[in-house]
């Protein structure tokens, strides 16, 4: 049954022949437009702003819409609420701004609404260097808001992967209805590269009411995938989508019952999927001893160190992460399998580590972490590798 | 103790608004005009021959904010303060739609208070239905921005030493293009008052004066929800023309002025972006 | 035939329009409203309780309905409604 016009369909993005030489923010949005994103609400934050300002001038030439809104609060909610009126949307930030839209991804996880929120890493805590990056807000991603849920984070690591993996980030969130992260950097975000825009873009569209207006139950799950269709303003369904613990119906509800049962789903719809969502880049991890574990621009350092090893002749493979929650536990599997040692490097004071640390017992752990608002040079990571080989 | 028998069968479906509201979902003390809110918004929309396709009711948190889920439509229970900005995403996106927020004087004048001027000041084409019982009722009867002088409240214990907000001078100082203030009970200029605000276009703004007798009245020593409702009949004066700055609101001193303040038409938000679209599909650099 | 110069006295009888209240006693939850508001006593709070041990409203004087509608509008529950039958007989139902 059709649901306004929501179909899956394929999209043409603009045909460019020959790569574009672009900046991540400029990539990044140019992907949220060949997915079909139609909503922009925004507030400008450095390192981010020009995501803001090139889909303040595209989205009128497509029949979409750009607001500036008074705050990062209000950027969100305006997406939620364009969402439910079956227009993808994408707000973008920085660490300050996620902080404040901390209680909105809350109620878009609780409300299943499809949403992309890019956030453009930079130095903190606070203000911290605004024109700097950093790989510190990791947690915050995962964890701004309250209460238990799950959060895919996606972490590209070039100006193509700001196109390729905002693409990703919009199918991902109408696969399973969930608000998506797409974390990249300051460096990445301003940084010109080429950049090759697809001629034909595969855009996932929602699951829309397969029953008529007077069976439709809002979060009634009928599939396997665990994600209830989703109805949209403006059609004749009616439905309640409230932050309260709910039942199928919509009806708030407060017994022990309905919270378990719900949470529970709401973390399994993610959790069940994370082989569909995961994803990583390897490098010698045939024969490899130590696996170097890193993720965006950090992780161009890592790989130079890593290749000069290996030219050296020491058995080093590496992981270029290309998403960051849920964390690839199997991943971790596979390596303590084979692996002694997992290094994991990043621009903060150690918080992906933490995680691989969760896996010690399989192998031992160390780190390359520094706090520092630009990408390690690769011949500190060097030394530091050689002294842990 | 089986109850005597009423029309009860016939009601269920002689009701004119059962198919409009979910019924079990009137969660309010008794007497509350916040359902008498609920009853004419619906009979408006029925009026005018409305039906789930043609608008979407979004709400913040609070007693009022669980007056979403009342009605039979795209209902939105969003978080405390931010109903107006989902609001005016969900009307940016679907502009066919009508879009209205029904929250309380705290959720629209505290946390809320940003969104509420800046939708004003865009002239977004939504309804606001404010619903003022001057305080925080859902969680305890907290003080509220728009809490009068002197009153006891659960975190006022010593009486309130903060002048409220007149709500009506503050849309109309943020260019609401149509504000009005009535009492809960007046439902017949009520229900005038919403049809004209959802047959308008550009940022309505509608104030309900909602006694709360369980929270706000206990504390300040009125008799019951009765004899507050009968002391704010006493003192509400409809006035025609009144400035929207002077449109007093002082339960104590015994003044609300109640009426139609604003009434003008000035270029809305969603009027602009369709004429960009225009311009720009003309061939045009876009601007005006 | 002729043209008449006579007027009448009395003015002529008009039928009186029936209405017919009706009180859904379970959504009611007993807030009076609906007595305050009614100008001619139509309804009361009675002696049987709902479901919900609340003392509900019920029609006392059903054929006093002048059709006026503040009952239905103002009740906060939208347990009354009001509609126009087509006898006094239909009004009592």
């Amino acid at each position: 049954m059709k649901n306004d016009g929501i179909t899956v369909e394929k999209q043409s993005a603009l045909s460019a022949p020959a790569p574009v030489l672009s900046t991540g923010n400029y990539a990044c949005a140019e992907g949220a437009l060949a997915a079909g994103c139609r909503f922009f609400g925004g507030y400008p934050i450095t390192p981010s702003s020009e995501v803001a300002e090139l889909m303040s001038r595209r989205l009128p030439l497509v029949d979409g819409t750009f607001v500036q809104m008074e705050d990062e609060i209000a950027s969100i909610m305006a997406c939620l609420g364009a969402s439910f009126a079956g227009v993808k949307a994408m707000t973008a930030t920085s660490g300050p701004g996620l902080s404040l839209m901390a209680e909105s991804i809350g109620l878009a996880v609780m409300m299943e609404v499809p949403l992309v929120i890019v956030t453009v890493m930079r130095g903190g805590p606070s203000t911290g260097q605004p024109t700097n990056a950093s790989q510190s807000d990791v947690y915050q991603v995962r964890y701004a808001s309250h209460g238990d849920y799950e959060l895919i984070v996606l972490a590209p690591g070039s100006v193509q992967e700001m196109y390729e993996l905002t693409i990703r980030a919009f199918n991902l969130s109408e696969s399973y209805r969930t608000p998506v992260i797409v974390a990249a950097d300051g460096t990445l975000g301003q940084m010109m590269e080429p950049l090759c825009l697809k001629t034909a873009v595969e855009q996932v569209q929602r699951k829309g009411p397969q029953v008529s207006p007077q069976d439709y139950k809002p979060f009634q799950v009928l599939d396997e995938d665990l994600v209830p269709a989703m109805a949209v303003a403006g059609t004749d369904y009616d439905f309640y989508a409230t932050g309260l613990t709910h039942d199928e119906n919509g009806n708030p509800s407060m017994d022990p019952e309905s919270a378990e049962k719900l949470i529970t789903r709401l973390c399994a719809k993610i959790r069940r999927a994370r082989i569909h969502i995961n994803d990583w880049e390897t490098y010698c991890l045939k024969d490899a001893k130590l696996v170097v574990l890193a993720y965006g621009t950090n992780a161009r350092g890592v790989r130079e160190a890593a290749e000069q090893m290996r030219a050296e002749g020491h058995k080093i493979g590496m992981v270029r992460l290309k998403s960051l929650w849920p964390f690839p536990d199997e991943l971790m599997d596979q390596l303590g399998r084979r692996v002694q040692k997992v290094v994991v490097s990043e621009m903060n004071n150690g918080m992906l580590i933490r995680e691989v640390e969760r896996f010690r017992h399989r192998f031992r752990v160390a780190g390359i972490t520094v706090p520092t608002p630009v990408p390690l040079r690769p011949r500190d990571i060097y030394q530091r590798l050689l002294e842990e080989i | 103790m089986p109850a005597q028998s009423t029309d009860a069968e016939n009601h269920q479906t002689g009701h004119p608004l059962t198919g409009m509201l979910n019924m079990h979902r009137f969660v309010f003390c008794p007497g509350c005009l916040i359902g008498t809110v609920i009853t004419s918004l619906a009979a408006c929309l029925k009026a005018e021959n409305l039906t789930a396709r043609d608008y979407a009711i979004v709400s913040g948190i609070g007693c009022t904010g669980r007056s979403s889920g009342c009605f039979k439509a795209p209902a939105f229970h969003t978080t405390h303060g931010r109903a107006i900005p989902f609001a005016t995403g969900l009307k940016l996106a679907k502009p066919r739609i009508k879009v209205f927020v029904l929250s309380g004087d705290g959720d629209i004048s505290a946390i809320g208070g940003n969104h509420f001027i800046h939708a004003a000041r865009r002239n977004i084409d939504i309804s606001v239905i404010c619903v003022n019982n001057s305080v925080y009722g859902m969680t305890g009867g907290q003080a509220a921005p728009t809490t009068q002088l002197g009153d006891i409240t659960s975190t006022t214990p010593y009486g309130n030493m903060e002048p409220p907000f007149n709500l009506v001078g503050l849309a109309a100082a943020s260019g609401a293009t149509y504000v009005a203030r009535w009492p809960g009970y007046d439902t017949l200029r009520l229900q005038k008052s919403m049809r004209k605000a959802l047959n308008r276009e550009g940022f309505s703004f509608i104030e309900i004066i909602v006694p709360c007798f369980t929270q706000y009245g206990r504390r300040n020593r009125k008799e019951s929800a009765i004899e507050m409702m009968e002391s704010l009949r006493a003192i509400v004066d409809l006035r025609v023309g009144c400035p929207p700055h002077e449109a007093a609101l002082d339960l104590n001193k015994g003044r609300a002025v109640c009426g139609e303040f604003v009434e003008t038409d000035r270029v809305g938000l969603i009027e602009s972006l369709q004429k960009l679209r225009g311009r720009l599909k003309e061939g045009g650099s876009g601007k005006q | 035939m002729f043209p008449s110069n006579r007027r009448p006295i009395l003015a002529p009888p008009k039928t009186k329009k029936c209405y017919r209240v009706a009180v859904d006693g379970e959504q009611c939850d007993g807030c009076r409203l609906c007595t305050l508001f009614c100008p001619l006593d139509v309804l009361e709070i009675g002696a049987d309780t709902n479901r919900r041990m609340i003392h509900h409203a019920v029609v006392a004087n059903p054929l006093n309905c002048l059709g006026c509608g503040q009952c239905q509008r103002i009740c906060p529950t939208a347990a009354i409604f009001v509609n126009e039958v087509e006898n006094q007989l239909e009004a009592l139902a």
